[in-house]
This record gives structure tokens, sequence and C-alpha cells, in this order.
């Protein structure tokens, strides 16, 4: 077989296309996961909170947005396999970015309650999720300009 | 790592985005690679050294960023 033929021919992966990252069509699964969880896990806490549902219940009903999580986890991972080699190192230093940066952000807020300099602060899940995209976030942003 | 990814493509005409269409990439990747900022994987480079009919070491050397 003619080896520049079977290159020429290879497709072009739909996910990558864009000039930095996947392109926004490939975001659409993992968002509408994501939105699904976090929609799905915020009703959950307004029934827990509004409501005196029995404990087998409350617990059947945390499966809900623990499902859509999971659902999410799926569609990124899918994701960063159909996305091209030098993408895949963007997120993995976007990752390797925010990972630590989210634990030195919640060790330093909890060191600072701990002396008094600013007051409790209560994360919760929301709080923590938004932390870790945000850091995300500005890892993708450095790293896209560190290979533009 | 130094290449002659460039040259290479300018000789063909070919924009980034075809270069990038033919070996299954990013256009970015393709920039990042004659940029030097970023080396290929080895399976990629020999779809680069497939598509334009040279050996590896031809068009990638040691050396540079």
């Amino acid at each position: 077989m003619n080896s520049s033929l079977s290159v020429s021919t290879m497709t072009t992966n739909p996910a990558s296309d864009s000039s930095c990252g996947p392109g926004p069509r490939a975001w659409l699964p993992p968002l509408l996961w994501g939105l699904a969880a976090g929609l799905s896990a915020a009703g959950a806490t307004a029934v827990f909170v509004l409501t005196k549902l029995p404990l087998p219940a409350r617990a059947a009903l945390v499966i809900v947005p623990v499902a859509f999580c999971l659902g999410y986890v799926a569609c990124v991972v899918r994701l960063f396999r159909q996305v091209d080699e030098l993408q895949r190192r963007i997120q993995l230093e976007s990752l390797g970015f925010a990972f630590p940066a989210t634990a030195v952000l919640v060790m330093a807020v909890d060191l600072l309650e701990q002396a008094g300099v600013i007051p409790a602060v209560r994360w919760g899940w929301s709080g923590l999720v938004t932390a870790m995209c945000l850091l995300w976030l500005t890892g993708w942003v450095f790293a896209c300009r560190r290979y533009r | 790592m130094k290449n002659q990814l460039r040259e290479l493509r300018a000789a063909r005409d070919w924009s980034q985005g075809d270069l990038a269409d033919k070996l299954g990439v990013s256009r970015q990747t393709v920039n990042a690679i004659e940029t030097e900022k970023y080396d290929p994987s080895l399976p990629l480079a020999f779809r680069i050294a497939r598509l334009f009919k040279r050996p590896i070491e031809e068009i990638f050397a040691e050396g540079g960023s």
C-alpha cells in the first residue's frame, strides 16, 4: 500500500479542529452532563431542606446527581481520548496545575481561618467544584498560550 | 528539537491547516511543531516522515528548544 496515500486519507478528528483545544461542539456532551449533575444536586439539596423524606428515599435521591456526575466523567475521558496529542498535553498541564493549586487554595484558606484572619468559609461541594473549574480554565489558558 | 517541517510544507504550498488535515491533528499542533515548541510523538513523527517521503532523521534533528 502506498504510504503517502494511507497518510493523506486519514480523517481529521472533528474534536480537534479548532486552533486551541477541542471545538466547542465537542464540549457539549460533558457540558450537558455536568449541568444535569449540578441541577440534580441542587434539586436534591432543596428536597432535603424542604421536605422530610424517609432516610432510604433521601439516600436513593443521592444516586441521581452521582449518576449524572459519572456520565460527566465518562464524557470528559472520552473527549480526552479523541483529541490529538498536543491537546492531550495541554489538558495534562492544565489539570497538573489545577489539582495541586486547588489543594494549595483550600489549605491556605483553612490556615487563614484558623489564624483568625478571615471568617470561616463554608466551601460546600459547589464552591470547591467552581474553584477547581476556574483553576483548570486558568491552567488551560496558560498552556494554550505556551504552545500558540 | 529542530525540524524542517515548515520548509517541507512550504515547498508543497500547503497551509498549516492542509498539513494538519493530512496528519489528522489540529492546526495548533502543526504550528507548535514548526515553531519547535512541541516535539511530536514517535508515531506522529513517522506519519510526517511517510507523508513527506523522507527519513525521520532528515526532518527532525537534535538541538534547538
